[in-house]
């Protein structure tokens, strides 16, 4: 069953992951098409979790529900870092960990070495929940003050200034004096950037930014974050649109059923050689295909045009070169890659069947102390 | 400074709420209504003002707090914008106490309106100013203020709907509490006696504001009855806020 599911919800995503590739490849952004793949070194640790895990009890049924186990999460300074995982797997649930707003059943957190229970750990953190609902009887500018005074911000010039830096940000400057329930689902979403930008944040957690946006509004916000990034910032978001996470993230995990099923860099996890070739061609002759048989590993006919998928990506240029002697049309050349998506697939059909086999009670991984049950 | 910026944000919404508008012209319409009833009185109309005037000063004053109170905390679970607030460097007893703080603001204006306009009557009447009044309006906020922070510590942990009928509950059982005191010393049992007398040092005497009695026949409320009242009043309502405090840091926010 959960197995149908995460089916359904990754054909949903195909189509807008599509079309998210589509306005990115029309806008000219290096950094966000091509994201930058350094060492990690000796960078430090933002984010630390170890072996987290947290149940939902029912007071009333005692059925209990893991919604993280056994999580253990690094996210280091300066990078983007995307959680990713299908609709139910914990994503939420692990960043409302991280911010204190659940108590762990188990396991440590560190945020900036500091545990989520100290409100000081907050000092330096941005938060940008899913679908934010603010005061809708204050006007921007308004709650935007009151966010920084609650992020510990006392001198009038000091709020001031962040207010302007976060209106400008969030392109909302024409917007501080109208009342927050008048805004619409996209200049939520920009306010709630807003006033996680308040008090210029070291890490930005961003819980499903991209979710219900169009895609103007989605591009807006990827830039913001290569933005945030660009600016020294520490982004860890969460997201179930792949796309989204493959253009932006450094390093991605892939969570589900509360569990971790990956993490690393995106080209540690995405195996980088291509896979096959597929060369489209107009007037192939019969002899031409003939002398390529050993290269090729099918053969189609779509219109007029033959479609070749290689089994080696080195034969491209011999095949290339015997279809041009041979007079032949090349219309189009594509190299396959594997991409994040289809690892995501993979991870999350695989897990959700091996927990289909073990049953869905057990916790999983012995040893663990569990307090609070 | 988190406490006032929560505070003042509170005491913001309750101002753009329409409730407290309502109900603070109904009870001045009423307090006003008096004056010009007092023809009909037979020469008792200073009497029925102050009596009416004190009486709606706490039954309005408890209304806001079932209105607005009530939802306090439970509206901001409700519509997660504690999300926001609690994702800032805010701890949770900085808020539970800011949210009291804000809502105690919406009550003093509602007291001191309602004590203004009351003074301005009894001004007219060549009876005034009052300081009994005065003092009886004073010991009526006090009472609000416990009601209050009965109101937050229900909504730290229940639904806006279910704290309302247990704050309303205190407050009707608070009125009455005393007569604990009196029924327990008539039972037979031991046992019963102490479980009376527990109830009665948990639920509020709020009868111990309510020097309406004396004042409206003229009469002064006795300094130590005053300052007593208001020491237990606050001292009541610290615990309460603590207790509330307590239960909302041990809140998940699912």
């Amino acid at each position: 069953m959960p197995d149908l599911n995460v089916r359904q919800e990754i054909l949903r995503h195909r189509g807008n992951a599509v079309r998210a590739a589509e306005s990115a490849a029309e806008t000219p952004h290096p950094e966000a098409v091509e994201p930058v793949r350094e060492s990690l070194g000796e960078r430090r640790v933002v984010v630390r979790a170890v072996n987290l895990g947290k149940v939902f009890a029912s007071s009333f049924t005692a059925r209990k529900k893991w919604a993280v186990r056994g999580l253990n999460l690094e996210v280091f300074e300066k990078e983007v870092f995307g959680f990713l995982g299908p609709n139910g797997a914990g994503k939420t649930t692990t960043i409302k960990l991280l911010l204190g707003l659940l108590r762990p059943t188990y396991g440590t957190i560190e945020i900036f070495g500091t545990g989520p229970a100290n409100p000081a750990s907050r000092a330096q953190v941005g938060f940008l929940p899913e679908n934010p609902s603010f005061y809708d009887y204050l006007k921007l500018g308004e709650f935007l003050r009151l966010c920084a005074a609650l992020s510990g911000l006392r001198k009038r010039r000091d709020v001031e200034r962040r207010v302007a830096e976060a209106l400008f940000v969030s392109g909302l400057i024409e917007h501080e004096d109208v009342q927050m329930r008048k805004f619409s689902k996209g200049m939520l979403q920009r306010a709630g950037l807003a006033q996680a930008l308040i008090n210029n944040p070291r890490l930005l957690i961003l819980d499903e930014p991209m979710s219900g946006l169009d895609p103007v509004g989605r591009k807006e916000f990827r830039d913001s974050i290569v933005r945030a990034r660009e600016n020294g910032m520490t982004v860890f978001f969460s997201s179930h649109i792949i796309a989204d996470v493959e253009l932006l993230c450094d390093r991605v995990a892939i969570i589900n059923n509360g569990q971790l099923e990956k993490a690393g860099p995106i080209g540690e996890l995405v195996q980088e050689d291509v896979k096959s070739v597929e060369v489209v061609a107009k007037d192939v002759t019969e002899n031409a295909v003939l002398q390529l048989e050993p290269f090729v590993e099918e053969r189609r006919n779509v219109g007029d045009a033959v479609v070749l998928r290689l089994r080696d990506d080195r034969a491209t240029t011999l095949v290339l070169g015997t279809l041009a002697s041979h007079g032949a049309r090349i219309l189009s050349v594509t190299p396959h890659k594997e991409t994040l998506e289809s690892v995501f697939v993979r991870q999350v059909t695989r897990a959700s069947l091996s927990h289909a086999a073990e049953g869905a009670e057990a916790p999983g991984g012995g040893g663990r102390t569990k307090r609070g049950l | 400074m988190k406490v006032l910026a929560i505070a003042r944000n509170t005491f913001r919404e309750a101002l753009r709420d329409k409730a407290l508008y309502v109900l603070v012209v109904f009870s001045l319409v009423l307090v006003v209504s008096t004056r010009i009833l007092s023809p009909l009185a037979l020469g008792e109309g200073v009497k029925i003002t102050k009596d009416v005037g004190l009486s709606s000063l706490s039954f309005f004053g408890i209304l806001a707090i079932i209105v607005m109170g009530a939802g306090l905390v439970h509206k901001e679970i409700d519509r997660k914008t504690i999300l926001v607030i609690l994702s800032k460097p805010v701890a949770r007893h900085e808020f539970i106490l800011g949210k009291f703080l804000g809502m105690a603001d919406a009550l003093v204006t509602l007291v001191v309106l309602m004590l203004i306009t009351l003074q301005a009557i009894l001004l007219l009447s060549g009876k005034g100013p009052d300081l009994p009044v005065l003092k009886a309006g004073f010991l009526t906020f006090i009472e609000l203020l416990v009601m209050t922070s009965i109101a937050v510590l229900f909504s730290s942990f229940s639904t806006t709907a279910l704290s309302a009928v247990f704050t309303f509950a205190f407050y009707v059982v608070g009125h009455l509490s005393s007569d604990l005191l009196l029924f327990a010393a008539r039972l037979p049992s031991s046992f019963a006696r102490q479980v009376c007398q527990f109830m009665y040092y948990v639920i509020p005497d709020l009868e111990l504001f309510n020097v309406r009695a004396v004042v409206v026949h003229g009469g002064d409320v006795p300094t130590d009855r005053l300052l007593a009242a208001t020491a237990y009043g606050l001292l009541y309502t610290l615990g309460v806020l603590v207790l509330a405090a307590v239960v909302f840091s041990r809140k998940d926010f699912k």
